[in-house]
């Protein structure tokens, strides 16, 4: 509707991670197809943003998007930073354990689990380990989620003053909320850092559009695998453009009208 | 961007549609009785929609079913809503319309169900998660139900859910994505709710009273509404707006509110910049006010300080219950029924104000001639949402 919308978007953080893609710096040779994809565990991780005991309540799905997040910016930056926050389904064990809580005679609903089963429960612990005041989102698109926050963080970039942290995860579970979701695979996560300013940017991404062009893929099989199942690895044709140098034109897979990206 | 608003229906336990919620108001009647949602056995009111337990899903739907998109369905049925969008989808590309819904618990209460019925380690045959209790469930169905195909996504930022819907649907369109957008906020009773605050020790044994003496707690509700909104400039004369929406983190605590109620007031000063007018232009706040001791007290000493002692203000949680997801677009369409009708509601249940809360608080009813309107919506996580609202930009 406005004469010119903001037509490019400058990347100045990148955060990964998912089984083999231990962090941005180990996903790089893997993603210019340099070292072969090896599903291997998740290292360790802990957050030192938050109290031990906090961070190991909260959840995998919070500690997996600060695993990103951090990746993609300093404290520092951090700190002045919008935020949006994507996942389909958020923490599916503490959804489990609520349910089967108010199943038992006794309903005992533990009120850390009710607490951290919000949505925004990832942006909230961010926002105070941050300190940001900065408006802050939690969305889910479902299977679409990558492209749906990445226009939300596109929208919130375009019309706010601040940069913005865009943190995807989309997390697998243990119990039988898990085996009756089939649809979502494995564990991914990733954040970019998305700001107006040029300089010392490392890439500049060019405004989502709709296209009835295919979906990009990925080569190796088992990540083009993890791309079609978890809506969070729908960004991997992403990190690829992103971990290469030159210039490509990506093609972001969505049920709701696939985009096309420049990434430069 | 001002969003002008060409549609809007709300469902509360006051009944179906914008009418019932207003009659109720005007009478001082309140939708709240003795808990009856089935399983739960607590000493509290609730804000319950008994229609809803008389509603099916289109047959050709049948797999999105659960609670929460039953709830959404009866509300989309109301004050000829889905004729607006009808016209909507004949005056614009279905890739042109966006879909912005709120939502804090989606369908869960179909996942606790299929708990009961789960046997040897497998959830029952019937059980949808991806259609339930994904987040994404009632966005898909409201997106399949109304043939639409622009962007669509859920924000579930707790009980500022439905206020933010504005602030995505405006940006949204702002940066050219969509042209015109249905927004709106759902959330159903279910057990985790309503025994997850119980854990909390945040609900009440009485109808919730905010800003009293007596208050100790909420009073947890379940609603449904939905507006159809456009750039303000492509609205008719006198047609509702939202002139401006802030937004802000507490940066303070998962449940609690920053005492001083900073993030609040940042909220709507920022709200206030969006829609460029000044506080004291602000005729009504209808407060967040969910009736907790430490939510009204950071709230009303932000509001304080915004507005000082002697614009009305009132929380209307009194008759609806805390809606939670739905709370934003429940309040913002009382916001706009007060404008339309020149009236302000009370707090309802309240008749004795704290001493330390030095706001106006409106014991009664009263006629006003406000032109703008401020709606708060704060959620756990330390996610505050205001509003400013008015008719015509």
């Amino acid at each position: 509707m406005t004469a010119s919308p903001m037509s490019h978007a400058y990347v100045h953080g990148v955060g990964v991670a998912a089984p083999g893609l231990a962090d941005w710096a180990a996903a790089l040779p893997v993603l210019r197809g340099e070292t072969e994809y090896r599903a291997e565990p998740l290292p360790a991780f802990r957050t030192s943003l938050l109290p031990r005991n906090e961070s190991r309540r909260a959840g995998a799905g919070v500690r997996m998007a600060f695993r990103v997040a951090e990746q993609a910016c300093s404290l520092e930056q951090a700190g002045g930073c919008a935020t949006v926050f994507v996942s389909s389904a958020g923490d599916i064990d503490i959804a489990e354990a609520l349910c089967s809580a108010v199943n038992t005679p006794e309903r005992a609903v533990s009120p850390i689990r009710f607490h951290n089963s919000v949505h925004n429960a990832a942006a909230g612990y961010w926002s105070i380990a941050t300190g940001s005041r900065e408006p802050s989102n939690s969305l889910s698109g479902g299977m679409d989620g990558f492209a749906v926050a990445l226009c939300e963080a596109w929208a919130t970039l375009a019309t706010s003053a601040t940069p913005v942290l865009l943190v995807c995860f989309d997390c697998d579970g243990q119990g039988l909320l898990h085996n009756a979701r089939p649809d979502i695979h494995g564990s991914f996560a990733l954040a970019l850092l998305l700001s107006r300013e040029p300089s010392g940017a490392r890439a500049r991404i060019s405004r989502p559009a709709l296209t009835r062009d295919a979906a990009s893929r990925c080569v190796d099989e088992q990540l083009e695998y993890f791309r079609r199942c978890n809506p969070s690895a729908r960004a991997l044709p992403v990190l690829r453009a992103l971990a290469g140098t030159g210039q490509s034109q990506v093609i972001v897979e969505s049920g709701q009208g696939n985009l096309a990206i420049e990434v430069r | 961007m001002k969003l002008g608003v060409i549609a809007h229906t709300v469902t509360t336990a006051l009944g179906p549609g914008r009418d019932a919620l207003w009659q109720g108001l005007r009478e001082g009647r309140s939708g709240l009785s003795p808990c009856d949602f089935p399983g739960a056995e607590l000493d509290t009111w609730i804000g319950h929609v008994h229609e809803c337990e008389q509603i099916a899903l289109p047959p050709e739907l049948a797999q999105w079913d659960c609670r929460n998109n039953r709830l959404a369905e009866l509300a989309l049925q109301q004050d000829g809503f889905l004729d607006a969008v009808a016209v909507a989808r004949r005056e614009h590309a279905p890739e042109r319309i966006g879909l912005f819904l709120g939502t804090s618990t989606s369908g869960i209460g179909q996942t606790e169900k299929a708990y009961a019925e789960a046997d040897d380690g497998q959830m029952p045959g019937w059980f949808n998660y991806a259609r339930s209790h994904d987040y994404f469930s009632v966005s898909g169905y409201i997106r399949a139900r109304l043939g639409l195909k622009g962007p669509a996504m859920t924000i579930s930022t707790a009980c500022s859910s439905s206020a933010k819907v504005f602030a995505v649907a405006a940006r949204s369109m702002a940066a050219g994505f969509c042209d015109i957008a249905v927004v709106g906020g759902i959330d159903s009773l279910c057990l985790t709710t309503l025994y997850g605050f119980n854990s909390l020790q945040l609900i009440s044994s009485e109808p919730c009273r905010p800003c009293d003496t007596r208050r100790n707690g909420i009073s947890v509700g379940e609603a449904a509404g939905f507006a159809l909104v456009v750039p303000a400039g492509h609205a008719p004369q006198g047609t509702p707006c939202v002139l401006g929406v802030g937004e802000s983190g507490d940066a303070h605590h998962m449940t609690a509110p920053e005492p001083s109620g900073a993030g609040a007031e940042l909220a709507m000063r920022r709200a206030l910049g969006d829609a460029g007018i000044d506080a004291r232009a602000i005729g009504y706040v209808n407060l967040h006010g969910t009736a907790t001791p430490a939510n009204d007290l950071a709230e009303a000493q932000a509001v304080a300080r915004l507005f000082g002692s002697h614009t009305p203000v009132s929380s209307t949680k009194g008759w609806t219950g805390h809606t939670l997801g739905a709370a934003g677009i429940v309040e913002a369409v009382i916001g706009w029924l007060a404008l339309e009708h020149g009236w302000l509601p009370q707090t309802l249940n309240t008749c004795d104000i704290a001493d330390d809360i030095h706001v106006g608080v409106l014991l009664e009813g009263r006629a006003c001639d406000a032109r703008y309107v401020l709606s708060n919506a704060f959620g756990f996580g330390g996610s505050n949402c205001a509003l400013v609202l008015g008719q015509d930009p």
